[in-house]
């Protein structure tokens, strides 16, 4: 059942002059209760102000969006009920404030009793692991924590729709990992519905059910992530050598996979992503580099990457400029 | 009730901040004290024992006062709006359940309280420092404030909507600071028109309640009238100003820029 709707939702921008910029042109999509919905595109691609248009704080030009079935366009207040928002991470809080202040500020300015949500607040602490900082004040916190103090502030109202812009933005390999799985938590746990925009992959391999692609404005795609990982119809190796592979080679194996690039060079060898339309051409391949004496430390079938994916579609939808 | 608690968090964070910077305030204080002193020593030493002078030096003190109280009354509604747009959080604030307008509201009243403790506490260190006697009728002058300084967030409101569409608006609140030492000192029997100013009238009945010792109970119904819609009439030019400004923002999704 969907507790989120877009229906061609259209933003412009006035420009210096006379000029326009459209932003976000004709997307839709719906986003079912429980459900982790994730929102992708480039830089520009206009993530945020499809966001922001979900969360009232930017007029739209055409089209709609129902939050409960309230229109944000007619009933803002009403459909603020039911959502809250991390929009520009750790900005979104008052950094000379604790974080326990934080968290009874934004309960009480919601209309709620920091008394009556105390056992609320209690459990966001412990879940998000800021006992030992609740009475820190946030500026000391690290970028990561300070994204941790964001997210759990917009569950202390326990709203059912959470929107988060760019979640993982800036945070080093561990972060981003444990933010992941507080993500899968929430959703699981909470049941709340997420509506996430993010570049990073990972986050949306491992948390969303589904997502919707835009580039440029426009929808490229809107399907489950499971879809999109099996539709694609493309086949990934990796192939550690002991040697690096001669341009000569590179450029024969180039003919026949769809793409093959260095992944990495460690002491151990070079290992090589390979990318097949057909699997079957990885026969000619090792053929191909057994007679060049290229020695293989080990090869292995690798699931398709949404990453590469991504990249391919907005590629074909015709932008240059891709963040991954 | 969701209002009350709203505004109990609101009162909670200003309380939390004035704790956390009381030296800036503490140093704000005694530098105002200074210049207040330097000035009164000069004035009495110019005018000797000029029985006239004297009771100007009163409207001095009480006007002193006042200016002080204005000024931290416009600014602060125009800062703290500028300030929440340049750390982020105004969005965050634009996304509560409550009315945004119900937020400032709340805090204009808590900053009323904490401004209207600071001046009687400024004019108290005034009357000990100077020797002059005034009337400290606490009830009539925190009655006159209040209303009066309404008039004072609508030009904060203003303003602000300014700071939001034009990102820098500092040299704009230098100057008004100065239009305001003009609100302070011009006199509504020279020139009965700067009467319609906002704050002026406020401003001669609280000079008479301190100088001449008249309570509220002896406003005239005029002079309620007047205090009141001119308090209601800025306040409301203010909200209307600030809300096309917010719906032009919101237009170009300018909100949490800075």
């Amino acid at each position: 059942m969907e507790i989120l709707r877009v229906k061609g939702l259209k933003k412009v921008y006035p420009m210096k002059g006379k000029k326009e910029f459209v932003a976000v042109d004709d997307v839709s999509f719906e986003v079912n209760r429980g459900e982790v919905f994730g929102l992708l595109g480039p830089n520009g691609a206009g993530k945020t102000s499809t966001i922001k248009c979900i969360c009232g704080l930017l007029h739209y030009d055409d089209g709609d969006v129902w939050v409960n079935g309230y229109s944000m366009k007619d009933s803002r207040r009403r459909g603020l009920r039911h959502i809250s928002a991390v929009l520009e991470g750790n900005r979104n809080i008052y950094w000379r404030m604790t974080v326990k202040e934080n968290l009874e500020f934004f309960t009480g300015i919601n209309g709620f009793s920091p008394s009556k949500s105390k056992e609320r607040m209690e459990y966001l602490l412990h879940q998000f692991q800021l006992l030992e900082q609740r009475d820190t004040v946030v500026n000391k916190l690290s970028r990561g924590m300070k994204q941790k103090v964001a997210i759990a502030i917009s569950l202390v109202t326990d709203k059912e729709i959470i929107l988060l812009d760019e979640p993982t933005l800036g945070l080093d390999v561990g972060m981003s990992h444990e933010l992941r799985g507080l993500l899968k938590t929430i959703a699981k746990e909470e049941g709340k519905t997420i509506l996430l925009s993010t570049h990073d992959m990972q986050v949306v391999e491992e948390t969303c059910d589904r997502l919707v692609i835009i580039n440029q404005g426009k929808t490229i795609v809107h399907d489950t992530v499971e879809n999109l990982m099996r539709l694609t119809n493309q086949h990934f190796y990796l192939l550690q050598l002991k040697n690096q592979l001669t341009s000569e080679i590179k450029q024969r194996v180039a003919k026949i996979a769809k793409a093959i690039s260095l992944r990495n060079d460690t002491n151990n060898g070079y290992t090589y992503l390979i990318t097949l339309e057909n699997p079957n051409g990885l026969y000619d391949i090792m053929g191909m580099l057994r007679d060049s004496g290229a020695e293989l430390r080990f090869i292995e079938r690798t699931n398709n990457r949404l990453e590469d994916i991504f990249i391919n579609l907005v590629k074909e939808a015709g932008n240059h400029e891709i963040s991954s | 009730m969701r209002y009350l608690h709203s505004f109990v968090a609101i009162a909670k964070r200003e309380w939390i901040e004035l704790k956390r910077y009381w030296f800036n305030s503490l140093i704000g204080l005694v530098i105002y004290i200074a210049i207040f002193t330097a000035l009164f020593r000069g004035a009495q030493y110019i005018g000797q024992n000029n029985y006239a002078l004297n009771e100007s030096l009163e409207g001095f003190l009480i006007g002193y006062g006042l200016w002080f109280m204005a000024m931290g009354a416009f600014s602060d509604t125009a800062h703290s709006i500028i300030d929440e747009a340049r750390k982020g959080t105004l969005e965050q604030l634009y996304m509560t359940e409550l009315p945004f307008t119900w937020l400032l509201i709340s805090k204009n009243i808590i900053s009323t309280v904490i401004f209207s403790i600071m001046f009687l506490l400024i004019i108290q260190i005034q009357l000990f420092i100077t020797g002059i006697q005034l009337h400290m009728d606490i009830i009539s002058i925190f009655t006159t404030l209040l209303i009066g300084l309404f008039g004072l967030y609508g030009v904060g409101l203003i303003m602000a909507g300014l700071g939001l569409l034009f990102k820098r608006i500092q040299n704009l609140l230098g100057a008004t600071q100065f239009i305001i030492v003009g609100v302070m000192v011009a006199s509504p029997t020279e020139i009965p028109v700067v009467r319609f100013l906002p704050f002026v009238h406020a401003r001669e009945l609280i000079m008479a309640i301190m100088r001449d010792g008249i309570s509220i109970l002896q406003f005239s119904s005029g002079d309620w009238l007047f205090l009141i819609l001119n308090s209601l009439l800025y306040l409301g030019l203010g909200i209307l100003l600030y809300k096309l400004a917010e719906k032009e923002v919101l237009r170009r999704g300018m909100l949490g820029q800075y």
